[in-house]
């Protein structure tokens, strides 16, 4: 098992560089509004190709830290042609019915 | 009650910043703003990651895609919170999306709201509707 470590604060420009195509967990987050994406620095607690992997090495910080960031550093491929689609059976109806 | 919030966009995807709350803890994450999702959808990762398995299915789930149809279940979420507003108790659909995705926040949460998207801005306006 890998040993829990922290990053120095960084921008999210710096995370994109250290970590390309990664899977990271920030903490520490100082964002510059409240429920936006946008902010100043953060430190890394986990990282890695999967999300099991950036998980793993976040999970003992889990006691020191609320909340926790999950982003992706590289580009999405979005599955064209096509998201997919849930298929809609009655009991998925009924419960969207409940919100309505 | 009015917001504004930015959102990312990456290739055609509107990406915005979720709160997700479980038994296991708070996170937050960022999922692709998808009007033509009826249900929010969530990978199985993060869904673990905030203390829910499929343990806690409400119901089963069934995704089809180009390609295949992959199984999931529904959870009910604590909280979600998006824009500035919490929505309690959310039906959510884990399920293996691919592609980077690491989930879809979809109709059941933004029919709760008007919305204006400014691609151009990077940024949306959202309004609670009171029923």
């Amino acid at each position: 098992m890998v040993a829990p470590s922290i990053s120095e604060p960084m921008t999210w420009g710096e995370i994109c560089v250290r970590y390309p195509d990664q899977r990271v967990c920030l903490v520490e987050v100082d964002r510059i509004h409240s429920h936006g994406f946008a902010f100043r620095t953060a430190r890394v607690i986990g990282h890695g190709k999967t999300w099991r992997e950036a998980f793993d090495q976040a999970r003992p910080w889990r006691d020191r830290y609320m909340e926790i960031g999950h982003y992706f550093t590289g580009t999405i491929a979005p599955p064209f042609p096509c998201f997919p689609r849930i298929v809609l059976t009655d009991e998925i109806r009924e419960l969207l019915r409940d919100r309505r | 009650m009015r917001s504004e919030s930015s959102f990312e966009i990456d290739g055609d995807l509107i990406l915005v910043d979720v709160d997700l709350v479980g038994p296991g803890g708070r996170d937050r994450a960022r999922l692709v703003l998808d009007t033509g999702s009826a249900l929010t959808t969530l990978i199985p990762e993060l869904a673990e990651a905030i203390g829910y398995s499929s343990a806690d299915r409400v119901a089963r789930s069934v995704v089809r895609s180009a390609v295949a149809e992959e199984r999931g279940y529904i959870v009910r979420l604590s909280r979600l919170a998006a824009f500035g507003f919490t929505v309690p108790g959310v039906r959510v659909n884990v399920v293996e999306l691919g592609h980077g995705i690491d989930g879809l926040l979809g109709m059941d949460v933004l029919s709760g709201f008007n919305f204006e998207i400014r691609p151009a801005e990077r940024r949306i306006f959202v309004e609670r509707l009171v029923l």
